[in-house]
C-alpha cells in the first residue's frame, strides 16, 4: 500500500473493565506495529496521552462495563469511530468481572472494604470522583452496536492482527482455524 | 494516617485540575489537584476507579482454579497474581515445603515478570515524556515517535 499518499486511518483503543491483558496481546504483534503504523495512527489509547477520542476509523474496545464511567467511555468511542470492535471475553460477553452478577453489589463492597478479616476502620468509599459502580457488568453489545468481535481472554496477537490486516485491506475479517479460541 | 495534602479544609473555592485516564502507569486510575488562586495546591489524590469484588466471587470456586482466575485481575502482571494464589493455595493444602525444581520454577517465572512489566514501563509509558519532555506535541509523545525519532 501506498503509506505516503493515502491518508492514515486513525485508531482508538481503551480498557473499560478489563484487566489490560488484550492490550498487552495486541503488544504481541512486536515489530509488526511498526508496520501497523506506517498505514495507522493512534488516537486515545493507553499508548498514547490522548484522553478523549476524537473521530476515528477504528475504535477498540477491551473491557465490559462495571462502573458508569465505563458507559460514557464506550458512547464516546462508538459516536467518534465508524468501526467498533469488542476485543476479548469482558467486552465480548462481560467475562470474569461478570462472575459477581450472581451477588449483591453491596455484600460484595461491604465484604471487600469493611467486613473482611483483616481490616481496620474500613468503610466503602463514596469520593464524588469515584465513578459509580453498576449493579451488574455488562458486555458492551447491550449497550452499543458492535461491528466485530474477537473472542479469547486474551485472543492471541495473532488474531489481533489478522482482524486489523482484514479490515485496513478492506477485507471482511475472518479468524480462521487456530485464531479463534475463547479461554 | 493521613498527609497535609490529601484533604482540602475549604475544597468548595479551589480550582480542580484532573488527569483522567492517568496513562503513564500500568492499569486504571485518575489524578485530581485542587489549587487556589495562586496556584498553590491544596489537594492532591490519586483515584483507583475501578472495583470488581474478586475478592467476594472467588468464593465457593474450586480451589485449583482460583490461581488462573486472579491472574485476570491484571494483564500487566498475571504471574504475580498467579503465584501469589498459587502461594495461598500452598498453605491450604498443606504444601509447606516447595521441591527445589518448584521454588526455581516460579523465581524465574517472577524474574520474567518483572523485566517485562519494567519493559513495557520504561519504553512503551515513560520514554516518550523523558526524551520529548512533557509539554512536548501529545500527537508525537508516544511509542510511536519515540521510534522514528531514536530508533
Amino acid at each position: 500500500m501506498e503509506a505516503a499518499t493515502k491518508p492514515k486511518l486513525r485508531v482508538a483503543t481503551t480498557s473499560l473493565a478489563g484487566c489490560f491483558g488484550c492490550h498487552m496481546s495486541f503488544l504481541d504483534i512486536d515489530e509488526r506495529l511498526f508496520d501497523l503504523v506506517k498505514l495507522v495512527e493512534f488516537d486515545r489509547s493507553p499508548l498514547t496521552d490522548i484522553k478523549h477520542c476524537g473521530p476515528c476509523d477504528i475504535g477498540i474496545i477491551e473491557g465490559g462495563l462495571c462502573n458508569a464511567e465505563n458507559v460514557h467511555v464506550l458512547r464516546e468511542f462508538r459516536a467518534n469511530c465508524k468501526t467498533l470492535i469488542a476485543i476479548g471475553a469482558c467486552a465480548v460477553n462481560g467475562g470474569l468481572p461478570a462472575q459477581r452478577n450472581h451477588l449483591s453489589l453491596a455484600s460484595i463492597l461491604e465484604e471487600v472494604y469493611h467486613a473482611q478479616h483483616g481490616l481496620v476502620d474500613g468503610f466503602i468509599p463514596n469520593d464524588p470522583e469515584l465513578p459509580l459502580p453498576l449493579d451488574k457488568v455488562h458486555p458492551i453489545h447491550e449497550v452499543v452496536k458492535v461491528d466485530y468481535f474477537i473472542p479469547g481472554c486474551p485472543p492471541s496477537g495473532d488474531a489481533i492482527w489478522k482482524v486489523l490486516t482484514d479490515l485496513l485491506a478492506g477485507r471482511e475479517p475472518e479468524l480462521g482455524h487456530g485464531l479463534i479460541h475463547y479461554d | 494516617m493521613s498527609f497535609a495534602l490529601e484533604t482540602a479544609a475549604h475544597p468548595e473555592n479551589l480550582r480542580r485540575v484532573a488527569i483522567d485516564p492517568v496513562s503513564r502507569v500500568e492499569g486504571h486510575g485518575k489524578v485530581t489537584i485542587l489549587l487556589d488562586d495562586k496556584n498553590k495546591v491544596h489537594q492532591v489524590r490519586l483515584h483507583i476507579v475501578e472495583f470488581r469484588g474478586f475478592e467476594k466471587f472467588i468464593q465457593g470456586r474450586p480451589y485449583w482454579e482460583v490461581p488462573v482466575m486472579v491472574q485476570r485481575l491484571c494483564g500487566i502482571c498475571p504471574v504475580s497474581h498467579h503465584l501469589a494464589a498459587s502461594k495461598a493455595l500452598d498453605a491450604i493444602v498443606g504444601a509447606h515445603h516447595l521441591t527445589p525444581t518448584a521454588e526455581k520454577m516460579r523465581r524465574l517465572m517472577h524474574y520474567g515478570q518483572i523485566l517485562q512489566s519494567h519493559a513495557l514501563h520504561f519504553f512503551h509509558l515513560c520514554s516518550p515524556d523523558l526524551l520529548f519532555g512533557f509539554d512536548s506535541d501529545v500527537s508525537k509523545r508516544n511509542i510511536v515517535g519515540i521510534a522514528e525519532k531514536h530508533p
